[in-house]
This record gives structure tokens, sequence and C-alpha cells, in this order.
């Protein structure tokens, strides 16, 4: 079966941009980014597409002017990606022996918020030291393409801490200090 | 009119929070804890009194904080910074500078999560407060934090709570928490709570009690039966009462009614409906014994999945079919007073999903 994706009416590219095929400008990479990355794809898998001469140019990293339009392209194969997935950040309200209660964060609309009961068993065993009353962690619901099939998933992956620095617990403590001597606490 | 003193509290039902919005009578407006509208993100209050047309800038005196649960502070700082001219009253730990490092390092931590969080708005009007040099007026028992006495209005609003002991113990905790600031869990407090600034308001012969969410605890160095047992300020003949804490069983103490507050007073409150509901039937039932006059500003919801893209909705009814949505909804009770007006008494105003509580309501509820 073959495993291709043709994209069609997107931003896209046909030709060479550069008569220099093996060397990548700057500028080249840039636009390859700013379109393939959009739909998930990793640049080993757009490296070598192909792009047309267009009117845009760059500035700072940043492109102005109309994208360049393309028509049935065929794109490199995909490997993996999420077509579609719901996402939430979620805080542990309740713990019992076998289950827990969240509240849950909509960050693909982030207005009102929802709650869940969750089996302990959906937790990955190296995120269970993890689970606490207070703590939170991610939780994705959708559909992923692994190299052309369609699976349905559910995924709980629980945050772990990056450590505050010495220079960020200095920078903080310092910043306290001179806090405390302008407010007018009464 | 300037001789209309007036208690509105405004809440969201859901968890979404609840503020109140005084008028003290002169132009002196105070804001008690702020919540935001989910889908706006804009701070409740200060939408109420733009709509009201308040000269923010100038006529409110001071935003209290009574405590950082989320439902009481999101939208406080941007509050805060319209409103110029206020100072600024909340509860911190006897040691300012723990209390400001833990600030520090809470927001901190919490500065990459895409939510607000409390810290994060702590953080904000503490640098507010500091750049305007207003004042930081720290929450204590038996503390007047605000008066007036101009053409015949006398007002004044004192704190009842948190006591010294509560503040002492905080700073403990505080300490023990400052170890634990490289955790991968959002930091646990003791619940704020225990911390909750209990405000008694005066107003000529009127006088009304915000309970927040204080609770009832056995000790009496601490919550409802420290301010009925040590407060020497606390009045004994409240008209108006803010029911603590979502009308819960573990904010209500027997003789806060029969002490503090005056009989068949207007008693109003939020309900909660995360996880728990709150209140339950039997604590309305309760509060009718004492009161004809009660209100809610929403009325409990019964909570469904969001509604989202079709093939979404499917897969996660496949995997969790327990999610679901907290609907937001706003309400205000409004009561008001004319201090002008010989024989006056209390008129109320209900807006939005505000609602009377009766006694055939809870019964046919119930039946239900």
């Amino acid at each position: 079966m073959e495993l291709e994706t043709i994209i069609k009416d997107n931003s896209l590219l046909d030709i060479d941009y550069y008569s220099n095929h093996t060397e990548r400008s700057r500028e080249t990479k840039i636009l390859l980014d700013a379109i393939y990355g959009k739909i998930g794809l990793l640049y080993n898998d757009y490296k070598d597409a192909k792009i047309e001469e267009s009117n845009i140019s760059f500035e700072n990293d940043r492109i102005i002017g109309e994208t360049p339009k393309f028509n049935d392209v065929q794109i490199p194969r995909f490997k993996n990606y999420i077509s579609k997935s719901q996402n939430w950040i979620c805080y542990v309200l309740e713990l019992s022996h076998d289950s827990f209660f969240a509240k849950l964060e909509d960050l693909n609309n982030p207005n009102t918020y929802e709650t869940a009961h969750f089996d302990i068993d959906e937790v990955s065993k190296e995120d269970l030291e993890l689970l606490k009353v207070g703590a939170i962690f991610y939780w994705s619901v959708g559909y992923a393409n692994q190299n052309g099939q369609v699976i349905k998933q559910s995924l709980i992956r629980f945050k772990r801490a990056v450590e505050i620095t010495e220079y960020e617990f200095d920078e903080i403590a310092d910043e306290t200090k001179e806090i405390i001597k302008d407010l007018n606490w009464d | 009119m300037k001789n209309v003193i007036q208690v509105a509290l405004i809440g969201t039902g859901g968890g979404y929070g609840e503020c109140l919005v005084l008028n003290l009578g002169n132009n002196n407006w105070v804001v008690v804890d702020s919540c935001q509208d989910p889908y706006t993100k804009k701070s409740l209050p200060l939408e109420y009194l733009i709509e009201l047309g308040v000269n923010i800038a100038n006529d409110v005196k001071l935003v209290i904080c009574t405590h950082w649960h989320d439902d009481h502070i999101l939208g406080i700082s941007e509050l805060l910074k319209e409103c110029k001219s206020s100072d600024f009253c909340m509860a911190s730990s006897t040691d300012k500078e723990k209390f400001l490092l833990w600030v520090g390092f809470d927001s901190r931590k919490a500065h990459n999560d895409p939510v607000a969080s409390s810290s994060k708005e702590l953080s904000k009007c503490i640098k507010i407060i500091r750049e305007r040099k207003s004042r930081l007026i720290n929450a204590v028992q038996d503390r007047v934090i605000f008066s007036s006495d101009y053409d015949g209005i006398r007002s004044q609003i004192t704190t009842l709570s948190p006591s010294d002991y509560v503040l002492q113990e905080f700073d403990k905790e505080i300490s023990t928490l400052l170890k634990d600031y490289t955790t991968s869990e959002k930091i646990v407090y003791n619940t704020p709570n225990d911390k909750c600034v209990v405000i008694q308001i005066n107003v000529n012969n009127q006088q009304i009690i915000l309970g927040s969410d204080l609770e009832v605890s056995s000790d009496n160095r601490k919550g409802w039966l420290c301010i009925l047992d040590h407060s020497t300020l606390v009045e004994r003949n409240a008209k108006i009462f803010k029911i603590p804490h979502h009308g819960s069983e573990n904010g209500h103490h027997e003789r806060v009614w029969s002490e503090i507050i005056g009989i068949n007073p207007i008693a109003a409150l939020t309900p909660w409906s995360r996880g728990k509901k709150l209140p339950q039937i039997k604590m309305l039932r309760k509060y009718l014994e004492y009161t004809d006059h009660l209100y809610m500003t929403t009325q409990p919801n019964n909570n469904k999945p969001k509604l989202r893209d079709r093939r979404l909705s499917k897969a996660i009814e496949k995997f969790n079919s327990t999610v679901t949505e907290v609907k937001y909804q706003r309400g205000i009770i409004c009561c008001k007073y004319d201090l002008s007006s010989q024989g006056s008494d209390w008129v109320i105003e209900l807006k939005d999903g505000a609602t009377l509580i009766q006694k055939d309501e809870i019964n046919k509820t119930e039946k239900r």
C-alpha cells in the first residue's frame, strides 16, 4: 500500500528556489519549517522537498510576503503524527487506593474547566511515584497516525519538576530583599 | 446616591469563584476578592464596577484578598491595577520576608504553566502596590483596616481573623514549604481556609459579616471559635451574613448565628459544584431555621460533557465516560440600604442566576 500523503492547495513548493540542491540556505529552512512544521513533520521528512520561486523575502528570520501556492505536490512519507487531539493540563484533587479525581483545564479551548475520575491503572509505572494530591499531569485523547495506521489513543503523563537553579534561587532572594525595602507594609 | 450603601455578592457557582463589591457611602467603594469569567478572563468585580459607572481610579479605596484559593483571587491583579487609589489588604505570615520568598518561588514555579495561578496573582499585586507606593495592610484578628466619618456617614471595616496563632503556624508551614520548591506537584498547603480573612463592616447602625471560606475547628485558637471566644471587636447584630465556605457543614457553627448574627438576617451564599456539591439540602434547611431571607448566587448545575468536535467527544467517551464540564453562570445578590431614609430597610435585587431559596423549593428538589 502506498504510504505517501498528498497535500493539496496548501502553501508549498515545487522547484528549487536555489540552484544549489545540496546546500539549503537558512531562508529555505525557515520557509520549510514554517510550512511542514505546522503539520507535525520532522525536518528529516521534508529536508529534500523542492520549492518554487516566489516573491517572499526574509527579515530577521521572519517571512515577509505571501508564501507560494502549489498544486498536488507529493511530500515525503509521514512517520508518526497526531491528526486530532484534545489536550488538558490536570490537577489531582482527590486520591484513593485505586482511583483519583482531577480538575481538567482545557488547553484547546481554555474557558470552562472539566472534572474526571481516573483509574490508577491508567498511570504508567514510571509516573506512579508522582501521583499525589496536587500533582499535575497532562492528558491527551485523540487520533494518531503511525505510518498510515490510524490509532485512537489516550495518554497520561505526569509533570516533572524543572528544578529552580541556584541562580534563580539567589535572584528571587535578592528580589525579595529589594521588595521588602520599598513596600509600604502596614 | 451617596447615602445609599450597597453590598453586592457576585457568585458563579461551579467553583469559578465569588467576590463582593461594597459601597460604604461618600464614594467609598471596597472590593473583597476577585473571580474571573472563564470565557473572557476578565475580573468580574471590575466588570461590575464598570457596569455601575463607578469612578474606579478614584473611588475604590481598598481591595481585600481574603485568601488565595483560585476561586477568590483570579483577576485580582487586573482589578487592583485599575483601582489606582486603592490600598491592598491580605493576611501574610508573621515573617514577611519569608512570606514574600515563598510567593516568589511559587510564582516562579507556576511561571510556565499555561493556566493562571494564585501565587502569580499575589506576586503581581505586590508589584503593583510597591510601584504605586500604596499601603499593603496586614489582615489580623481585631484590626480596623478602614474607617471614614464624613457627612453623617460613619463606616468602618474590621478584620476578625486570622489570629496571631494561625499566622505563626503559617510561618512554620512556609519554612517547610520552602524546602519543597523543587517538587513536581503544585505546592500543597494546609488549606488557605485556615488563614481566611473574615470581615465585619459597620456603616452607621448597620452591620455586615462576610464569612469568606472560614471553617470551624475544635481548636479555639483558629477558625470561627477563635472569633467567638477571643475577638474583642466583633459585634453581635449583623443584618447581612455572607455564609462561609459555600454553605458547607465545615463552615457552620450554631453559635455564629446565635451570638454574632442578628435575628432573621439577609443570608447569602455561592454554591460549589466541583466534585462534592455544596450546599447540601440539609444545610439549606438549617439556614432557613435562622432566616426567611436566604439567597444563592446561582442554582446548582447538573454537569454534562463539554460540547466539542464529535470525533473527539466519541474518543473521550470511549476512554473516560466521567469527564464532565463544570458550567459557568454568574449571579449577583445586591443589597441596598438608604441611610437618609428613616425606618428604611434593606432592599434586595437579584440579577442573572441569583435566586431566593424557599422551603417549598427545597422540598420539591428533594422529592425529585
